[in-house]
């Protein structure tokens, strides 16, 4: 079906955009102007409009208009809480279930991720992390969980954790990767399970401290319902924490 | 209307466009979804055929088209590698893995729904989702849905609707006699009652004690369909799988 394959290409294009950050938090989304960018009628751009608001990258506003996701400090904190739940029992599945191969690949990783944290990449960190704990995702041979877990990934992906951390906080996040795959080696469940916990939680507590820092009026805890960014300050906090271009 | 924001290649139209399915295909995607819900049959791949559900809707093919699309998105149906939509078809491996997912998530919502204040659980707990105890599969689904959402953790609230849309096809309450019907339904009495009294550790031990009793449930079904060789071989297909 030529149409279905235009809307999954256009889905990927727009979902990428948004992903990356080349698509900002905030930014209006039309179908006309869509389809322009993209070259297509608007039947596909409307189809892939409406997964991208099903799936919570695109918003409607208070007045209908279509918007591009504002990830807001307590939105990020519930996601870390789910990625935290998942990611520690998928390593924990993974203790198990990892073959050799898989392994040696994490082990390489290891020496890229150590590379380019002497040099302070925080781009290259950001996209060896994102392979790393894929890896062990998909080490635990459950789809269901691994779907789930790289959904959430996704939506945190433009949000650099080693962009907002201290030098100090790089080399933690590349020892943990170190004694992650130790752990995993050992067959150690428990273990691996706790520290992906405690991986994640760092994480989140430097992005966490990154969007207050980068939008200081923020509140502490919005209610769940109105917590809704305005469209400068998650600007802001993408121009200061996305992955680099280049 | 908004002169700020998409005005260039729709600046001209006197409304704004809003890309929702349009009335008719709302109209398809709900009566498809409820015969989805009712049908007998467990565990088997139906194709659902464009024509055949127009001519049955009464409707042309453009709604219908809309309507199975979005509900392939929301995880109902999947696309069939020969074309058109199949209906979701669960092996054993299937069950195990997404209740693992929900065995993990799903104690841990109703915890937290026991912690929200009184006025939110009493709100919430006093929804038609909940208080009308429906026990068809739809109901169910939204049952799950609606306990994770008063988790006020959105993320696993999206998760667990996933996942509960997913499962709807496997049919549990439908295809269940009078005893494990009244097991599920009273599974459910049991984590509403926890966390009404605002017990967290009881409400989350309550969804466990549901989920496993569910989880048996389709496992012992799918065994008697004959689907269940999976089952004792699941172990060395999961090894197989790495790559």
């Amino acid at each position: 079906m030529p149409r279905a394959s235009l809307a999954d290409e256009a889905y990927a294009e727009v979902h990428a955009a948004i992903v990356e950050g080349r698509l900002q938090a905030g930014t209006a989304v039309t179908e006309g102007e869509f389809a322009e960018m993209l070259g297509m009628s608007r039947t596909p751009v409307r189809q892939v409009l409406t997964r991208l608001e099903l799936e919570g990258y695109l918003e409607r506003d208070s007045r209908g208009r279509l918007l591009v996701h504002a990830l807001m400090p307590d939105e990020l904190e519930e996601m870390f809480l789910v990625r935290a739940l998942l990611e520690g029992f998928g390593a924990r599945l993974a203790a198990e279930r990892i073959s050799e191969p898989e392994l040696e690949r994490l082990e390489e990783l290891l020496v890229i991720d150590l590379e380019a944290g002497r040099r302070n990449r925080v781009d290259e960190l950001a996209t060896i992390n994102a392979e790393f704990h894929g890896l062990i995702m998909r080490a635990s041979r459950n789809r269901a969980l691994v779907e789930v877990a790289d959904d959430l990934a996704q939506r945190v992906f433009g949000l650099n954790a080693f962009a907002v951390g201290t030098p100090t906080d790089v080399r933690q996040f590349v020892d943990e990767h170190a004694l992650m795959v130790r752990l995993l080696r050992g067959g150690e469940a428990k273990a691996v399970e706790a520290l992906v916990h405690k991986h994640l939680g760092t994480a989140r507590d430097l992005l966490v401290e990154g969007l207050h820092a980068s939008a200081p009026g923020l509140p502490a805890s919005p209610s769940s319902d109105d917590g809704r960014a305005p469209a400068e300050v998650a600007t802001r906090l993408k121009a200061r924490s996305r992955v680099g271009g280049g | 209307m908004s002169p700020q924001s998409g005005s260039t290649a729709s600046g001209h139209h006197p409304l704004r466009r809003v890309a929702r399915p349009e009335p008719l295909a709302q109209q398809a995607y709900e009566r498809i979804r409820r015969e989805l819900m009712g049908g007998p049959e467990m565990g088997s791949a139906d194709r659902l055929v464009e024509q055949e559900l127009a001519e049955r809707l009464a409707m042309s093919r453009t709604p219908v088209r809309e309507a199975l699309h979005r509900l392939a998105l929301m995880g109902y149906i999947e696309p069939s590698p020969a074309g058109g939509y199949v209906t979701r078809r669960f092996a054993a491996r299937d069950v195990r893995e997404h209740y693992d997912l929900r065995e993990l998530l799903e104690p841990q919502g109703a915890a937290l729904a026991a912690r929200r204040d009184p006025e939110a659980i009493e709100r919430a707990l006093a929804t038609p989702v909940i208080a009308q105890r429906d026990q068809s599969d739809l109901g169910n689904a939204r049952f799950h849905t609606a306990v994770a959402e008063l988790s006020g953790n959105r993320a696993l609230a999206r998760v667990v609707a996933t996942i509960a849309r997913r499962l709807a096809s496997l049919r549990i309450h439908a295809q269940g006699d009078e005893e494990e019907q009244r097991r599920l339904a009273v599974g459910h009495d049991a984590v509403v009652e926890a966390i009404r009294s605002r017990e967290p550790e009881a409400a989350a031990r309550a969804m466990t004690e549901h989920l496993a009793f569910a989880r048996d449930l389709l496992l012992k079904r799918l065994a008697q369909a004959g689907n269940g060789a999976e089952a004792a071989s699941g172990t060395a297909d999961e090894r197989r799988s790495a790559s």
